[in-house]
């Protein structure tokens, strides 16, 4: 696996040990629910999810709000489901254009967008 | 202002931690060759065969050599750590991986056996091949941009739709399809717009490509299925490497937009224009070692386009803004002008005027002249006093209704005339430059034939790839007569620019959708294939290091979230062109 050239073998590593350290201070950060929304919030915009989803409006997608209500019910559940898909994509729950994957977000960043989603509704 | 990529203390001292670890468990070099073998023993030849080095290893990420016609391949280097060794072909794949010994020299054979699948080796071209002529240059005009298409990403999102239930799946491809092409337009908006001060766009207005219906009926007709199965594509062309061809990756890390490199000062360094910072990364070709240089432009500039002087020099043209920036490699030290047309309004500077060594060739005045895609004009810019002036172009009959996106620019030898292409319009003309008025225009036969960059040879005969249909026009621009207008080996290939190569007398041709390199021997009006070790080989321009012949390029996707690979390239095609070349600059 190319892990990227930087000058050496020890700067390469010691970037890679660097980012280690920065997974690790992002999960024990989400550890925070209300912390990990407010992430979800701004993780929502910088991922380009406003491409497809609005608040009230719906856009290409639902909104965030039409989302948070419909999975209320079940929303522990809802938060891990909703993050796969914002991750692997998926369709048929709201028409038939399915959702893009977006596998430039992260399992914890998605988890971080989806939980904020369903706060929405409460 | 320079900087390395990892730069924390903390780093530092990490990194004399895991110093210490590696000594203790350093790589030995290992001498790598070995042979292409299909199952029933017979060589294969002209296998591509990519070396991923460990981090031990200094310089390349991946070398690419391929194998002679007894089968035969050898690394002409010693490798010090590999990560893993994979031979691809179009139409046989490797019966089960390889293992290359830590130490040694490591003699390997590679069974290979007959594909049945080309899914997973075939470029985005060939998914194209079944789109009539002129929907498939609407197409690729439109989406190849800026990213292969169909990416991994489209096929997936096929695969998508078609789980979808529905009982009228035609019409759920047609408005899955427009979602994405709705999606892309504010993704591209959101790209084109980083240094908008007004912040993203407004997805409900960001939905406005014109050719949006169009694309999307192509889309829903043609990406249907889960797109997992593909036979029959052929390169279309006779490959030209060969036991001494040589290619060589590197990749830039962290989160970057790599456009354009050239070669540059002694000892040679890749440098790379990355268009969503202001920086420009050199990456020393021996060691593989990375760092950069900010481009010292207030704001937004997004180094772009790359054009080497005759001196040494780099002149690079911005994407965001009006700056022009030149930088001495040696002394690394920077001049930048921030121009205007005489009006005051800003000028979006793609090209500078190429000479046929394609470095940056100045009129007799030493003005350097520019293609101005915002203004759809030329124009020039005195380095003395900084001043600058633009000529709008003359509109082209029957094409007045599209954007003209004035594109590429070349200078003729007697350094009186630039050509230019107009992207938008598909034609191209030249301007005089010392009456400033514009002579002739050539209009090609379909407006989304997709003329780029140009190129011109010693003798004043110009080349204009097309983008949109695949094609190669030859043109004398000292009788203004066309002698021949070509389709490329693959017409689905996006050949994004051409770089005429003035020792080999040969013609380089980018491609941004086929993962190869096409070259065009204007002798015999023929063409040969350079296939690429890396599917999303998205090129922009080729530079040939004058010093070597080594072809200089990069896969230039722009658009940030695309999963694109973001490397530089140098290769060494296996010919001695170069060798009794003085090496004199």
């Amino acid at each position: 696996m190319i892990i990227g050239s930087t000058s050496t073998w020890m700067r390469r590593t010691a970037c890679a040990v660097a980012g280690i350290g920065s997974v690790a201070s992002f999960l024990f950060a989400a550890g925070n629910a209300s912390a990990q929304e407010a992430d979800g919030a701004e993780l929502a915009a910088g991922k380009r999810c406003n491409a497809c989803h609005d608040m009230e409006r719906v856009l290409l997608g639902p909104p965030y709000r039409a989302i948070a209500a419909r999975h209320a019910s079940e929303r522990e559940v809802m938060t891990e489901v909703l993050a796969r898909k914002i991750v692997h994509g998926g369709g048929g729950n709201w028409g038939v254009v399915p959702m893009v994957p977006n596998e430039h977000v992260s399992l914890e960043e998605a988890l971080a967008i989806s939980s904020w989603i369903l706060s929405l509704g409460d | 202002m320079s900087a390395i990529n990892c730069k924390s203390n903390g780093g530092v001292v990490i990194a004399a931690l895991l110093g210490i670890l590696h000594a203790m468990a350093a790589f030995a070099d290992v001498d790598v060759s070995g042979r292409v073998v299909d199952l029933n023993g017979a060589a294969l030849a002209q296998a591509m065969v990519s070396l991923e080095t460990a981090s031990s290893h200094a310089g390349a990420d991946v070398i690419t050599v391929f194998s002679d016609a007894d089968g035969h391949f050898r690394f002409p280097e010693p490798i010090n750590g590999v990560d893993s060794l994979t031979v691809r072909a179009l139409d046989h794949e490797m019966l089960r991986p390889v293992e290359v010994p830590a130490d040694g020299n490591a003699e390997i054979i590679v069974v290979m056996r007959r594909r049945n699948n080309q899914a997973d080796v075939a470029p985005a071209s060939a998914w194209l091949a079944g789109i009539d002529r002129e929907d498939k240059a609407l197409f690729i005009r439109d989406c190849v941009g800026c990213h292969q298409v169909p990416s991994t990403e489209v096929r997936t999102y096929a695969g998508l739709i078609a789980s979808v239930p529905t009982g009228e799946p035609s019409e759920a491809r047609l408005q899955s399809w427009h979602s994405i092409v709705q999606y892309m337009n504010y993704i591209s908006s959101w790209e084109f717009g980083r240094a908008n001060p007004s912040g993203p766009p407004d997805p409900e207005n960001a939905y406005s490509v014109g050719s949006g219906e169009a694309i999307a009926s192509i889309m829903a007709e043609h990406f249907v299925g889960a797109m997992d199965s593909l036979d029959g594509y052929e390169h279309g062309a006779p490959l030209i490497v060969n036991e001494d061809t040589r290619i060589l990756e590197y990749e830039v890390t962290g989160t970057n937009a790599i456009r354009e490199a050239v070669l540059l000062g002694q000892p040679r360094e890749l440098w790379l224009a990355d268009v969503s910072t202001n920086r420009m990364y050199a990456v020393d070709i021996a060691s593989g070692s990375q760092r950069f240089v900010e481009v010292p432009a207030e704001g937004d500039m997004g180094p772009h386009s790359l054009h080497r002087g005759s001196d040494g020099s780099l002149w690079i043209a911005p994407f965001f803004s009006s700056v022009v920036a030149h930088f001495d490699p040696v002394r690394e030290t920077w001049r930048t002008w921030d121009t205007t047309t005489i009006d005051g309004e800003p000028i979006g500077i793609h090209d500078l005027s190429f000479g046929h060594e394609h470095e940056v060739l100045t009129d007799k005045q030493g003005y350097i002249w520019y293609s101005d895609i915002g203004n759809n004009a030329v124009g020039y810019l005195d380095p003395e006093t900084g001043a600058a002036e633009t000529f709008r172009a003359p509109e082209v009959p029957g094409r007045t209704d599209r954007g003209a996106a004035l594109y590429g620019l070349v200078m003729t030898s007697d350094r009186e005339h630039i050509w230019y292409s107009q992207l938008g319009l598909g034609s191209f003309g030249s301007f005089n430059v010392e009456t400033r008025e514009f002579e002739a225009l050539v209009r090609l036969p379909m407006v989304d034939s997709g003329p780029r960059r140009l190129t011109i040879t010693e003798n004043d005969i110009l080349y204009v790839s097309l983008y949109g249909s695949g094609q190669l026009v030859e043109y004398d621009t000292k009788s203004n007569t066309q002698i021949g207008v070509y389709d490329l080996p693959d017409t689905a290939s996006a050949p994004y620019g051409a770089t005429w190569d003035p020792v080999r007398g040969v013609l380089w041709i980018a491609t941004s959708n086929a993962d190869a390199i096409y070259r065009f021997d204007p002798r015999s009006k023929t063409f040969g294939v350079l296939p690429l070790p890396r599917s999303g080989a998205f090129l922009r321009m080729i530079d040939i290091d004058p010093q070597t012949g080594m072809l200089v390029t990069s896969y230039g996707n722009i658009v940030e979230f695309v999963h694109g690979p973001r490397m530089a390239l140098l290769i060494d095609p296996g010919d001695d062109a170069y060798d009794n070349r003085v090496a004199d600059r």
